[in-house]
């Protein structure tokens, strides 16, 4: 017999939920936020709205989401045992949240106690889900590319973390300098490449070949993309504080190195086995190509003149964060959900023996109905395109604003209807008149 | 000893959980001595505890390109347990 994973290992369903409900309650944040600054917003990477807008998104959105994702699927797909998944998971989406708040209104103008609360909060809600993850991986005894690859993305966020949390001290007026311009640069490079893109891309080897269907990325990919990554970004982080010579040439091994990976994951996507598509297939191909067009257009702000340079570089960052992370985040969303639910419900339901065979459980597709998370695809299309457009043309920012309010409320529903789903399935378990009383599994 | 009878299965190329889904209902189809070969695109490891939970046990053949076979039998079934010894 193989050595089985056991689902107990893994936390309740709620654990994973709570944070997959609250990322688009940051969204909507940020959109609202975005709605009211207009386009005074996005006209300095400095301004107090944009770095608010910022952290909404990739703290409260794109960072929630994949704490509460690899809460729930290390233990099921990669067989890392996680102390205490409900204790921590409850523990970490606590501090998450109120230290993301706290970051967001200090950058708003709420003070030094803000800044003080954000780091300490989000210090302990990330460095205590970073030390038991990582705990938790240095024990896994098979050395898969996968393990290898989430150990180089919690590498990436642990130096995110440290450069963030040096920032925030120096905003929290306790005696350290604010080393503004250097760190930003740096936390801003980590944080975006050697975590969100890094953890992708790992997760992508993963669930693109076991939801999308198509044959696997390449062995030479899933064993060097992360040790290349991180090569490139030491160069770039060394060259830049030591202004050594060719500081431009790792970054454009970055955009080379990203392009590349979009480009081939666009390849899997179109040899993938079931050619009948759905959302999540349209949220990962439109994630690959906003990807590619990030790392084209970051490559040619390098070269650009400073004018253009600076136009260049926020259609990129947008590009990326909104196109690509985001989109990316969508499309994984749309399969894990549906597939934790039917799982635990499978869970469930072979913990009541005395109505297995009388219950049959939804299938996942229809967890999450298509027509819905298409309609949010649509908007979520639509948001994105205007948003690009308000680059050259601010008088956009506020409509787009409200296409992204819109696109945020609609995944919140489409989320919440598959947790409700949930609810009465287990309730329809538990209350079959076959049952028998007793306490069925904690949900 | 009789040898144990085998029902065949081949879930590769179905989208998830399409697989799991037809794994369990097979193996809730078996008859005494009997047991379930099921060939599958790549290992459904979140498939096992499921099994567990319901009494089976099972063996995995890796094959080729991620490919593997699981066979899967009763736990309190010793006749189809012997035919994988």
């Amino acid at each position: 017999m193989s050595a089985g994973l056991s689902l107990e290992q893994a936390p309740p369903l709620s654990v994973p939920l709570r944070f997959f409900l609250s990322a688009p309650l940051f969204g909507l944040a940020a959109a609202g936020l975005l709605l009211w600054l207009g386009p005074d917003a996005l006209a300095s990477r400095w301004s107090a709205g944009a770095l608010a807008l910022t952290h909404l998104l990739v703290l409260g959105v794109l960072t929630m989401v994949m704490c509460g994702a690899l809460l729930q699927m290390m233990p099921v797909l990669v067989g890392v045992r996680v102390a205490r998944p409900r204790l921590l998971g409850t523990l970490c989406h606590g501090l998450l949240l109120l230290g993301t708040l706290s970051l967001a209104s200090g950058f708003l103008g709420a003070g030094r106690e803000a800044f003080r609360a954000a780091v300490a909060l989000l210090g302990l809600g990330l460095g205590g889900f970073l030390a038991v993850m990582g705990l938790g991986l240095a024990r896994v005894a098979q050395m898969q590319d996968n393990v290898r690859g989430m150990r180089w993305a919690l590498l990436g966020l642990a130096l995110t973390l440290g450069l963030g949390l040096l920032l925030g001290l120096g905003h929290s007026d306790l005696g350290l300098p604010l080393w503004r311009l250097p760190l930003t640069d740096l936390h801003l490079a980590w944080g975006l490449l050697g975590w969100i893109a890094a953890l992708v891309a790992v997760v992508a080897g993963q669930v693109v070949p076991m939801f999308q269907m198509t044959p696997p990325y390449p062995p030479l990919l899933r064993r060097w993309l992360a040790p290349g990554l991180f090569a490139l970004l030491g160069w770039r982080s060394l060259a830049a504080g030591y202004g050594l010579p060719l500081a431009q040439l790792p970054v454009l091994l970055l955009a080379a190195l990203w392009a590349t990976f979009a480009l081939l994951t666009l390849r899997l996507l179109a040899r993938r086995r079931r050619k009948v598509g759905d959302a999540s297939l349209d949220f990962w191909r439109l994630g690959m190509l906003a990807l590619l067009l990030a790392a084209l257009i970051g490559a040619a702000a390098l070269l650009a003149a400073p004018a253009a340079a600076a136009t260049l570089g926020l259609a990129a960052a947008l590009l990326f964060l909104l196109g690509f992370a985001l989109s990316v985040v969508n499309g994984m969303l749309y399969k894990i959900v549906p597939f934790l639910v039917w799982l635990h419900l499978q869970q469930r339901l072979a913990t009541r023996i005395e109505v297995r065979h009388r219950i049959v459980l939804p299938n996942m597709k229809s967890l999450l109905p298509e027509p819905r998370t298409r309609r949010q695809f649509h908007l979520h299309l639509a948001a994105l395109v205007v948003l690009l457009a308000a680059v050259p043309l601010p008088a956009l920012l506020r409509p787009a604003a409200a296409l992204w309010l819109a696109d945020f409320a609609l995944l919140g529903l489409n989320l919440l209807g598959a947790a409700r789903r949930y609810r009465a399935e287990c309730r329809r378990i538990d209350r079959h008149p076959d049952a028998v009383s007793g306490s069925p599994a904690s949900a | 000893m009789v040898a144990a009878t085998e029902l065949n299965l081949d879930v590769r190329g179905l989208p998830p959980c399409e697989p799991m889904e037809r794994i369990l209902a097979g193996s809730d189809r078996l008859a005494p001595g009997q047991r379930l070969r099921a060939l599958v695109s790549r290992e459904p490891l979140p498939l096992f505890p499921l099994l567990g939970q319901r009494g089976f046990d099972w063996r995995v053949v890796a094959l080729a390109e991620g490919r593997c076979e699981l066979l899967i039998w009763r736990a309190a079934d010793l006749q189809a347990a012997a035919g994988d010894e």
